[in-house]
C-alpha cells in the first residue's frame, strides 16, 4: 500500500493517469461481508472485491 | 433410507429444516446468487439494517487468528430505504422465511424501523442488540434492564415474530435470556461475537482498524455451545443456537444441548455448500438413528445426575 501511494504522488505530480491495483484481506470475496473496503476520498468506503480491484489512484484516500 | 422430517416451526414461522443462514455472513443473499440456493436453507436472516446507511468502522475490518476471525465491520448497510427497494425484493423470490435483522442508536430508531418493516412480508424481524462493534459503553443486550425495556417497547409495535441476538459478553446469559422472554420475545439467537483484540507486535498498533472486534469461528463453538445448553434451562423458546458451526456433527451438538434450529456465519466464508452438507448428513443422522423427527432430538442430551 505504501509504494502504491509512492507511484500514486508521483503520478500526480507529472499529470499521469494513474490506477492501482490493492488488496485486502477478504472473507467473503463476494461482495457479502464488507471486509476489505477502502476508504475513498468522498468519505466513502469501496469493497476491493467487487467494486475494483483496480481503482483510480485519485479516488482513494490514502 | 428411512424419510425423516426436518421441518421445525418456531414461533409460527415453518422452516423446511433447521439450518438458517445468520445475519452479517450473507450479506443481502443476492451476492451468493451462484454460490447458494436459497430455496433449500430454512430461513435466511439479513445483514443488519439500521435507519440511515452507515458506512462502518475503517479497515482492516479483518483478522484471522488460530480457528477463529475476528471482524470490526460496524454494520456497515444500505440503510432501510434502499434496502426495502434494492435488496428485500431479491429475497422475496424465494420460499424460503426472510427474517430482517436491525438495530439502532438508541430506542426510537428501533421503533421507526420496526413500524416500516410492518407494512413488509416478511418471516420476522431480528434485534440486534448485541453487536460488539459500535462504540459504546456498554451495549443493549449486556443489561437486562435495558433489554426488556427496549423488547417491551418494540413488542408494542408490530405483530410480527420477534427474534432477539444475544450478546455472549455477559456474565450471565441466562439473565439477559429471561429478560427477553419476560418482555415478550419469540425468538432467542445465539450467540453474537466475542469481544476480542489483536495486536501487531511489530507497529504495536491493534491489527483492526475499529480496535476491538468480534470474535466467531470454532473457536468460539464450546462456549457458545455451553450458553445454548444454559438458556435452554431456563425458557421454553424456541433458540436459533449458533457459534462456529462447521459441519453436521457441530449441527448436531447445537440441537441436542437445547437448539430448535442451527444459524452458519462464519463456515459461509469457508465453505458456501456448508448448508447443504449439513441438511444432507442431518438427515443421515436421523435415518442412522432411527429418530423420525429433527425435533425430537432438541434438547435430547443425556445428563448424568450426581
Amino acid at each position: 500500500m505504501e509504494m502504491l501511494k509512492e507511484i500514486a504522488r508521483i503520478a500526480k505530480s507529472h499529470r499521469i493517469f494513474c490506477q492501482v491495483s490493492l488488496e485486502e484481506h477478504m472473507a467473503c470475496g463476494v461482495g457479502a461481508c464488507q471486509g476489505c473496503v477502502v476508504r475513498m476520498k468522498k468519505n466513502e468506503y469501496k469493497r476491493v472485491c467487487k467494486d475494483g480491484p483496480v481503482f483510480n489512484s485519485e479516488e482513494i484516500a490514502w | 433410507m428411512r424419510k425423516v422430517n426436518l421441518r421445525v416451526e418456531i414461533a409460527g414461522i415453518t422452516l423446511k429444516n433447521p439450518v438458517v443462514l445468520q445475519s452479517g455472513c450473507f450479506g443481502y443473499g443476492e451476492e451468493y446468487r451462484d454460490l447458494i440456493d436459497i430455496n433449500r436453507v430454512g430461513a435466511v436472516v439479513t445483514k443488519t439494517i439500521t435507519l440511515k446507511p452507515t458506512a462502518g468502522n475503517p479497515p482492516p475490518r479483518f483478522v484471522e487468528t488460530a480457528a477463529g476471525l475476528l471482524n470490526s465491520i460496524g454494520l456497515a448497510n444500505v440503510g432501510i430505504k434502499a434496502f426495502l427497494k434494492e435488496k428485500l425484493p431479491y429475497l422475496k423470490k424465494f420460499s424460503t422465511p426472510v427474517i430482517v435483522s436491525i438495530a439502532g442508536k438508541k430506542k426510537e430508531e428501533y421503533l421507526e424501523l420496526v413500524q416500516i418493516l410492518n407494512r413488509e412480508e416478511i418471516a420476522g424481524i431480528e434485534l440486534n442488540i448485541s453487536c460488539p462493534n459500535i462504540r459504546k459503553k456498554l451495549i443493549v443486550g449486556q443489561d437486562e434492564l435495558e433489554t426488556f425495556h427496549l423488547i417491551k417497547a418494540v413488542r408494542r409495535k408490530t405483530k410480527l415474530p420477534l427474534l432477539v441476538k444475544l450478546s455472549p459478553n455477559v456474565t450471565d446469559i441466562t439473565k439477559i435470556a429471561k429478560s427477553a422472554e419476560k418482555a415478550g420475545a419469540n425468538i432467542l439467537s445465539l450467540v453474537n461475537t466475542f469481544s476480542a483484540i489483536s495486536v501487531d507486535v511489530e507497529t504495536k498498533a491493534p491489527k483492526l482498524g475499529g480496535v476491538l472486534g468480534g470474535l466467531s469461528g470454532p473457536a468460539i463453538r464450546p462456549i457458545a455451545l455451553r450458553m445454548v445448553w444454559q438458556v435452554r434451562k431456563v425458557t421454553s423458546l424456541p433458540i436459533i443456537g449458533a457459534g462456529g458451526i462447521l459441519s453436521c456433527n457441530d449441527a448436531l451438538e447445537f440441537i441436542i444441548a437445547g437448539a430448535n434450529a442451527v444459524g452458519l456465519g462464519t463456515v459461509i466464508f469457508i465453505n458456501p455448500h456448508a448448508a447443504q452438507e449439513i441438511i444432507t448428513g442431518l438427515k443421515r443422522y436421523l435415518s442412522r438413528k432411527g429418530i423420525y423427527d429433527v425435533n425430537e432430538l432438541v434438547g435430547s442430551l443425556h445428563e448424568k445426575t450426581s
